[in-house]
């Protein structure tokens, strides 16, 4: 028994050893151009305290909006919606246009 | 993803780093094949209900066929006793329900009642039972049987119903509680106590985690005891596979596919039965339990910063105070990372140390070794899958 508890914890203990990553000093804003017609979500990585501007394009009228953020803006056709905050969070974040069309996820580290 | 994450609350956690996630997965997969070779040979948990030394806690349907047969004597030798009653705690609550804020109900069920309840289980054992309001209504039963093959079956369908909600439409949640209450309190008055026990979603995983409680006695005896009934691996199945669509379904990559959440949400819970059955062969819910070290695992890994920020809010909510803002300070990345690597790792060697104990008894001594090895691996692909879809974009 006593081995078992040893294996595990040595095995535990390495796993607590990842390096933990530099975060990179936050560079200029964050600019996504975005389509709610042509929706096609990714992944986009923000430095904590980087200034974030989304300039969504839509053809009908929809709100946008960034979960966890607040941040609300109304799109229609000819007249993009344009989002600027600042990433002060650490998260991942869904900006969607309402009711459930994901754009794009910023993942703040 | 709907208008509401989790129909509370707006930001995930970070995706866990991808090292960690290799690491994690190595060690599991590690620690299950030494645990194979090292662990005892002889079974050594005999079935014990949970809290059976303590008066009023002892479920008396303790003797199941299956552990009787197998040779667990002890579940059937527990004396019943009577069980104590909760109803001035039921009552207070049922009347505290009445003032609720109508906008701190989706706080209340997803995050205090889903999560805070589910942890509370796993911490002291089946909170559920004891603070359900709907309870009440076994005092004026009709007392008819609880016909034995629908076992948890109405569990199940009840917990899908919920999970939907959860993670597809949370705008249904007031039908959902409508409906609920509405069932419940119908079986509990033709039923009694058994309806709760067997058919009530949220007292069979409140149940089910409360046998993880360390405050209840041994809790490797607790899972033995688990009474195998119809529709326990569909449970399992739901509530498995309900945590690992939450994770594919806020995924990028998700949304991309375009396929229907709720569709998304069945295929997930029917892969996880039907791994789980493929694995366990013919052994089927008479592992199940080793399963439920793995689920709350997943809860705990997947609702950490949620309670934790979130529970905040809902407590202010309920308080009547809505402008509040709840403190980050437990959502730091590298808290929420460490436990849900943590978490998944040690629901995983709970789950392996109890599946390993629990096939010596059920196989003959000749697959000691081999019939375990199925099983360990479908565990080790869950707990590799599971750290995986917390990484996955």
């Amino acid at each position: 028994m006593r081995t078992i508890y040893a294996v595990a914890f040595a095995l535990l203990v390495l796993a607590g050893c990842a390096p933990a990553a530099e975060p990179a000093p936050p560079t200029g804003p964050l600019r996504l151009e975005l389509s709610v017609d042509q929706a096609s979500p990714q992944r986009v990585e923000a430095a904590r305290g980087q200034a974030v501007e989304l300039t969504v394009t839509s053809e009908e009228p929809v709100d946008v909006h960034v979960h966890g953020i607040d941040v609300l803006a109304k799109a229609e056709r000819g007249k993009p919606a344009v989002l600027a905050f600042t990433a002060d969070r650490t998260g991942t974040f869904d900006v969607e246009a309402h009711p459930d069309t994901l754009l794009v996820q910023l993942v703040v580290r | 993803m709907t208008v509401l994450a989790h129909g509370v609350g707006a930001r995930h956690d970070l995706p866990l780093p991808l090292d960690l996630v290799l690491q994690g997965a190595a060690v599991a997969l590690l620690a299950s094949f030494l645990a194979l070779g090292l662990l005892w040979t002889t079974p050594r948990f005999d079935a014990a209900e949970p809290g059976a030394t303590e008066p009023g806690a002892t479920e008396p349907d303790a003797a199941e066929p299956g552990a009787a047969k197998s040779g667990a004597a002890r579940s059937g030798a527990a004396e019943p006793r009577p069980e104590r009653d909760w109803w001035p705690v039921r009552l207070l609550v049922a009347v505290g329900l009445l003032f609720v804020p109508a906008q701190a109900w989706p706080h209340l069920v997803f995050v205090l009642g889903w999560v805070g309840v589910a942890v509370l289980s796993m911490l002291f054992g089946p909170v559920w039972r004891v603070v359900n309001p709907l309870r009440l209504a076994t005092r004026v039963t009709l007392g008819r049987t609880y016909p034995g093959w629908l076992g948890h079956w109405p569990a199940a369908l009840g917990l899908l119903a919920f999970t939907w909600v959860e993670l597809v439409e949370p705008a249904a949640l007031p039908w959902f509680l409508v409906a609920y209450a509405v069932v419940n309190l119908a079986g509990g008055v033709v039923f009694g106590p058994t309806w709760f026990e067997r058919a009530d979603g949220f007292e069979v995983f409140s149940t089910l985690l409360g046998r993880l409680s360390p405050l209840r006695g041994n809790p490797f005896r607790a899972l033995v005891a688990t009474p195998v009934r119809p529709g326990l691996v569909a449970v399992v199945a739901v509530l498995l596979g309900s945590t690992a669509f939450d994770s594919i379904g806020s995924t990028p990559t998700w949304a991309r596919l375009a396929v229907p959440d709720p569709v998304g949400l069945v295929a997930t819970v029917v892969l996880v039965a039907g791994s789980y059955l493929l694995a366990s062969r013919s052994l089927g819910g008479r592992l199940a339990h080793s399963m439920v070290p793995i689920i709350a695992g997943y809860v705990v890994a997947h609702y950490f910063s949620l309670l934790a920020v979130e529970g905040q809010r809902g407590v202010a909510l309920l308080l009547g105070v809505t402008g509040f803002t709840p403190d980050d300070t437990l959502a730091v990345p590298v808290l929420v990372a460490s436990v849900q690597v943590g978490a998944v790792l040690a629901g995983h060697l709970l789950a392996v140390v109890a599946a390993h104990d629990r096939t010596l008894r059920l196989l003959p001594p000749r697959q000691h070794l081999t019939g375990q090895v199925p099983l360990l691996v479908l565990m080790v692909g869950y707990t590799a899958g599971g750290l995986a879809l917390l990484f996955a974009g």
